[in-house]
């Protein structure tokens, strides 16, 4: 479903990306770890068509991101860092947006199968801007699900959220999973093995670590936590 | 494209800003006409009073309502989502465009109470009238993509509005006597013409009139279409 091959990126002086090469199969979650400023967001923006990498290709279900962007963006759900949302608007409004904008047949039976999965019943109408982070997050997951993409980017999808939107959110995302190739940046390492079949591990940019996480199990053998620390060290 | 232009008008009317902005566009531009404009005592049933004063007012009205359009969307991190969508690069431009024009057009012909009262205290050319009202609208567009490139460049309002308030301001005087005395000082006569042909109110005084003159009409038309063209290299060559 998504393959991206040797991808490199720079800031100036910064080797943000450094010959990133993996793929996502539909049925896959991936977790995309690293430290913070190991290029995970960057990778995203660049699997999104945010940016633009400087060498290297990526191909979503055989589309080219370079050569093909319309298809290949139409076929992602995303997620961005921060939860980017329109303030203004009430998550109705919003999702109504984003339906119109994808041109979803159908918007309203979408728009209330997103309210209903992320549990956004009661705060509908209200703006945005008033509500929870727990909320905002669940809006914008709701967003990158609801014209059903084939990929799904979330970055840190259960940040901000308590124990039992968390449980949910892995629950949906598990169940995504079947008909989806699935990546989830996230921090949170007892999340990998609990949601992912599938881990990579980035430090400055480029590939430490790739396996299930029973592999990265027994890589090391301790707390996850060890395990991390030890990789990109 | 519609989507998104809708999308962005019901963001300018969902606040009460949009409003503040068309009303205080509306007194100032009334404010200048009949206290600084002699209008009544000109005795004559026209509107050019009127609309020689508009170019000032958009001088600082166009960037108070350009300076969010790219600048919030980066502070936000919406532009993320927005340049992810499966759409060209250009209809995401442009949708910011026409939507800030139809806003303006909105603010412009809600300025309509004036062309009443001369109609009643008078027999003015209404042919004329609407012929300027059309080359007020045209000349918008350019302060628009002029602002709206501005505020791609920063993901700060206020910087956005003082770059969109000096670009302007220059693109409108560069034709002005005071601005043309100056300039003859040091610069060579045909750098000097060259600046001049640049000028808002030069072109704009031919609209004015009425009666489009092509030169004036193809300025607005092509300076609107550079500034979008500049704003789509930006958002091209992003990083």
């Amino acid at each position: 479903m998504l393959k991206v091959e040797n991808i490199s990126k720079s800031f100036g002086d910064f080797q943000a990306i450094d010959s990133l090469s993996f793929e996502v199969k539909i049925g896959d979650v991936m977790g995309f770890l690293g430290p913070n400023g190991a290029g995970k967001t960057t990778s995203m923006r660049v699997i999104t068509g945010y940016l633009k990498s400087d060498v290297g290709s990526i191909y979503i279900d055989n589309k080219s991101i370079e050569t093909d962007p319309i298809h290949a963006k139409s076929m992602i759900g995303y997620l961005p860092e921060g939860v980017p949302l329109y303030l203004d608007f009430s998550p109705y409004l919003y999702l109504d947006y984003v339906c119109q904008v994808r041109k979803i047949q159908n918007s309203k039976k979408n728009i209330e199968k997103a309210i209903n999965e992320l549990q956004l019943q009661e705060v509908r109408d209200v703006r945005i801007e008033t509500l929870s982070k727990g909320f905002k997050r669940r809006v914008g997951i709701a967003q990158a699900l609801i014209h059903d993409p084939k990929l799904l980017i979330l970055d840190e999808p259960t940040d901000g959220l308590d124990p039992l939107q968390k449980f949910e959110v892995r629950k949906l995302i598990k169940n995504l999973s079947k008909k989806k190739a699935i990546i989830i940046s996230t921090h949170i390492l007892d999340e990998v093995p609990e949601v992912c079949n599938k881990c990579l591990i980035i430090n400055e940019g480029k590939k430490v670590f790739e396996g299930t996480p029973n592999q990265l199990k027994r890589k090391v053998g301790k707390s996850l936590d060890e395990k991390f620390r030890k990789i990109v060290n | 494209m519609l989507a998104l232009i809708i999308r962005e008008l019901k963001l300018y009317f969902i606040t009460p800003v949009a409003y503040i902005f068309t009303a205080i566009f509306i007194m100032t531009s009334m404010s200048l006409t009949f206290y600084f404009g002699n209008f009544f005592s000109s005795g004559v049933a026209e509107l050019s009073v009127f609309f020689s004063f508009i170019p000032w007012v958009f001088i600082f009205f166009i960037p108070a309502v350009t300076m969010k359009s790219w600048s919030e969307e980066k502070r936000l991190g919406t532009i993320e989502l927005l340049l992810t969508l499966p759409l060209p690069l250009w209809k995401i431009i442009l949708s910011k465009f026409f939507s800030t024009w139809i806003f303006v057009i909105f603010s412009i012909i809600l300025t309509f109470p004036i062309w009443i009262t001369i109609n009643y205290l008078g027999n003015p050319d209404n042919l004329i009238i609407v012929g300027q009202y059309l080359g007020v609208i045209i000349m918008s567009g350019a302060y628009i993509s002029l602002g709206i490139f501005f505020s791609s460049l920063t993901n700060n309002q206020i910087v956005a509005f003082i770059l969109s308030i000096l670009f302007s301001f220059l693109f409108t005087i560069s034709g002005f006597p005071l601005m043309i005395n100056f300039i003859t000082g040091f610069l060579p006569i045909d750098i000097v013409e060259l600046i001049s042909s640049f000028s808002f109110l030069t072109h704009f005084s031919s609209i004015q009139t009425g009666f489009f003159s092509i030169k004036g009409l193809l300025f607005f038309v092509s300076f609107t279409a550079l500034w979008n063209y500049l704003t789509i290299l930006k958002f091209m060559n992003r990083d």
